[in-house]
């Protein structure tokens, strides 16, 4: 069974915290119609890949730990959805796994590195929102996050 | 006269009794931003005197209709029970200074109420869960002849009220920015006579004109009597004598009539202007509808841009763009996959790298298929045990290490992911380009947005403008056009019908005249019994119509010296004020047969830049003069009372014109917003400055965002 089949019937975890102050704040629940005044993500699975994704970017890695966690979505349903998203988040576990190549036959593994950029990209999100709570309410400050991000040249 | 003090109690933004303010003589100063309560001070002075308050674009409205509005929010939202009271009032103490006696300079109290009572729970601002008492209105003061204290109350009280502040006068001496317009305005001529025959001394010597034409009209006929005495013809005398009589009465008649109908014919001319200007006004609106319709739709169209945008945005951020800046993590995952393959290759050069000894298998094969050993030369017949050593040698290699089921699971999934990171690759050289357009497209039409929401403002301002201005109810469109069309037929007809009437009269006392003339003539002739008998009423009437002829001349005269004096008088501060601003020049002229106001040069040529703040300046110095010739001439003084007077003006010409009516008044109380926070100091310490106030609107709660509920003006005593 390839990686992909095997990551799909995986749950990606999160703290329940995380859900309450961050993915419910910022993403619809399914399949609303789509309008200017709505929340900026439309599915729960897209605030998760962003977090992420910031999480990735920052290096920052947080193991989830026990107590408060959630099982929300499977990752099947970011690859039915996300398209390209789920084959990068994949690549970037593969990046930062200490297994190295050999993650491509683990994906346990796979998932748990994603699981703690994650948590480490909510806690990011979270710190800003501690700064300034409004930061995210103009759809412009998505953007602006990311071109703030450094392209870092190897 | 001047103004002691005013104290408000839960009156409009004005909570509970602590808002006092006490006067000096001199120039008062209430300054405070937009929204601050300055408005409604004025609005208190006016409550008081005609329990009235300013509505705007609607004027003056009296009390009755008004329901609880101008009670104070904060009193009426504090109140939780039925048959809670609650008072609304202003008190103001003024001094009377301008009796001759000094003792009968005293102070009167002049103070309004109203009162509402709860009846009903919900909802505290309306109107309808309250039970209103009539406002009523007190005077009191202390009698100077028994020192008893007087309280006058409602008829009374606005009779001594009258005498106090005259109601010809007070729309002059207390006027609201926004009424300025309708005081003075510069294309009605009957508006600047007006304010000169209301305060000024001049329509006297018509009254005197008048008395001395009836006393001139009644010598001559007791003379025209004696003198028919002594006549030798007594009977033709009184015949021509009653004649004259007739004459002169039905002259009477016809002045009196003119005058009437002239002034009909002024209001009717005054209606006119309105409904020229209304019908101007409907005009102008259906244009300004259209082009507010365009921009609206033209806003619509951007939005729907924007939202488009938007929707493309979010569609793109969560399929690509939110992996902007992961670039090099991606090289390090190709990095990783790579490495995997020259493992895998390092396996397999190893795998195919065979011991010295052993021949390659092409070698090994071909021994086989000639059953003989190549390298010793020996035969290996089929199955021979030379044979069976050959073939073991061939089959000795056991499985390579990079066919393991680990490896070739690995190696699949890089082959997978190396394609899939070389498509990610691809895509990702093309986002930050993506994002960057996009926002552009954003900006730009957000920008278009605010150009267009500003032309609309604009365009609303404008129909604003025409409502409020000209008074008319313009959404009702056609029909009110058709309405006011009517009425422009109708005016003009009776207009015409009047000059028409006028003119005959006039034309009917012409010929009278002549008439009288000539009887006189006939009369003179018949001789006298005794022409040396004197007729003491003949030569009274002498000096009776000599009087009658100059005083038309001299009031006459003193009207024109009065304009001039006027003229001079608002020149004087209006160039002190415009002396300081560089926009502004030239001088104030009153066109003396329109009684237009002009603004000319040297030589007497109109200039014609006007703006808004020119019009509003000329008006305040033509007003000013005319308030201060009239406390000269009639030895009093009032106090000077307005609200928002400098709106049009900037800072050097406001300050310049508070100056200048500090130099024109007794007392003068501006309420005014143009002094900033920061320029409050300053002020203090102007020497004309003799008392100064600020009101700022506040709360309890802390909240920055204060609700109707919550918020009150503060009054802040900074030099008093």
């Amino acid at each position: 069974m390839s990686l992909v089949a095997e990551l799909s019937d995986k749950r990606l975890r999160y703290r329940v915290a995380h859900r309450k102050n961050i993915m419910d704040r910022f993403s619809d629940v399914q399949g609303s119609q789509r309008t200017i005044d709505r929340k900026y993500f439309s599915q729960l699975w897209e605030s998760y890949t962003w977090a992420a994704i910031i999480g990735f970017i920052n290096n920052k890695r947080v193991p989830l730990g026990t107590g408060g966690i959630d099982n929300a979505f499977k990752f099947s349903v970011i690859y039915n959805n996300g398209g390209e998203l789920a084959d990068a988040l994949i690549l970037l576990a593969l990046a930062e796994s200490d297994k190295g190549y050999k993650s491509l036959i683990d994906p346990d593994e796979i998932i748990r590195v994603i699981e703690e950029y994650a948590n480490g990209g909510f806690e990011i999100i979270q710190s800003k929102l501690r700064e300034d709570d409004s930061y995210f309410n103009n759809p412009d400050a998505f953007i602006e996050e990311l071109l703030e991000r450094e392209e870092i040249e190897i | 006269m001047f103004i002691k003090s005013i104290k408000l109690k839960n009156f409009q933004s004005y909570y509970g009794d602590k808002n006092e303010i006490e006067f000096t003589e001199g120039l008062n100063i209430i300054a405070g931003s937009i929204a601050s309560g300055k408005s409604k001070l004025f609005d208190a002075f006016y409550w008081v005197l005609n329990d009235k308050i300013f509505v705007t674009g609607k004027d003056w409205v009296s009390t009755k209709n008004l329901g609880i509005s101008f009670v104070n929010d904060k009193a009426k939202y504090e109140s939780n029970d039925i048959d809670d009271l609650i008072e609304t009032s202003v008190k103001i103490v003024v001094k009377n200074n301008n009796e001759k006696r000094s003792s009968r300079n005293i102070d009167y109290t002049i103070k309004r109420q109203f009162l509402i009572r709860r009846k009903e729970l919900s909802d505290c601002f309306s109107t309808g869960n309250w039970n209103i008492s009539p406002s009523t209105l007190t005077v009191e003061y202390v009698d100077p002849k028994t020192s008893n204290t007087e309280i006058a109350h409602n008829q009374e009280a606005r009779e001594l009220i009258e005498t106090l502040f005259p109601s010809k006068i007070s729309p002059y001496i207390w006027f609201q920015g926004e009424a300025l317009d309708k005081l003075i305005d510069f294309d009605n001529k009957g508006t600047i006579r007006r304010a000169i025959d209301y305060i000024s001394y001049v329509p006297l010597y018509k009254v005197m004109n008048n008395i001395i034409s009836e006393v001139d009209k009644k010598i001559s006929n007791r003379a025209r009597k004696e003198v028919g005495k002594l006549s030798t013809d007594i009977k033709r005398y009184e015949e021509l004598s009653r004649e004259i009589e007739v004459k002169n009465s039905a002259i009477s008649n016809n002045k009196k009539l003119i005058e009437e109908k002239s002034k009909t014919l002024g209001e009717r001319e005054e209606q006119l202007e309105e409904v020229e200007t209304a019908l101007a006004a409907l005009v102008e609106f259906p244009a300004l509808n259209e082009e507010k319709r365009e921009v609206e739709n033209d806003i619509e169209t951007i939005n729907q841009n924007i939202e488009n945008l938007d929707i493309k945005e979010r569609k793109k951020f969560s399929s690509l763009w939110m992996l902007y800046g992961s670039k090099h993590l991606f090289q390090k995952a190709g990095d990783k996959l790579i490495e995997f393959e020259d493992y895998r290759q390092s396996l397999i050069n190893k795998e195919y790298k065979l011991p010295e000894d052993v021949p390659g298998d092409v070698y090994l094969n071909k021994m086989l298929e000639k059953e003989i050993c190549l390298i010793c030369d020996r035969p290996a017949e089929e199955n021979s045990e030379a044979w069976n050593n050959i073939k073991a040698k061939l089959n000795r290699k056991h499985k390579p290490e990079y066919l393991s089921e680990e490896n070739e699971k690995i190696n699949k999934e890089v082959l997978t992911f190396k394609a899939k990171l070389a498509g990610l690759s691809r895509n990702y050289g093309t986002i930050q380009k993506e994002i960057l357009d996009h926002r552009e497209k954003l900006d730009e039409a957000y920008e278009e947005r605010n150009i267009y929401k500003e032309k609309l403002q604009t365009v609303n301002d404008e129909i604003d403008r025409l409502y409020t201005k000209r008074g008319i109810d313009i959404s009702e469109g056609a029909q009110t056009h058709r309405k006011k069309h009517g009425e422009y037929k109708t005016l003009n007809e009776v207009i015409r019908n009047l000059n028409r009437k006028i003119e005959g009269m006039k034309a009917s006392i012409k010929d009278a005249e002549m008439d009288i003339g000539k009887l006189e003539g006939e009369l003179n002739k018949i001789q006298r019994t005794n022409e040396d008998v004197k007729v003491v009423e003949e030569e009274i009437a002498k000096y009776t119509k000599y009087l009658s002829n100059h005083i038309s001349e001299i009031e006459k005269k003193e009207y024109d010296k009065l304009i001039d004096q006027i003229e001079s008088e608002a020149n004087l501060s209006f160039t002190d004020i415009t002396s300081v601003n560089n926009t502004i020049d030239g001088f104030i002229k009153i066109d003396r047969d329109t009684f237009r106001v002009l603004n000319v040069d040297h030589d007497g040529r109109e200039l014609e830049n006007y703006n808004t703040g020119h019009h509003t300046l000329m008006k305040m110095c033509i007003i000013n003069a005319i308030i201060s010739l009239t406390n000269d001439y009639k030895d009093a003084s009032y106090p000077f009372i307005t609200d928002a007077p400098t709106s049009n003006l900037d800072d050097k010409a406001t300050f310049a014109y508070l100056e200048s009516i500090s130099n024109t008044f007794n007392q003068s109380i501006v309420i005014t917003k143009d002094i900033a926070e920061d320029e409050i100091d300053d002020i203090k310490n102007k020497e004309y400055v003799t008392g100064l106030f600020h009101l700022k609107i506040k709360n309890d709660t802390g909240n920055e965002i204060m609700d109707r509920k919550d918020a009150y003006t503060q009054i802040s005593s900074i030099k008093n």
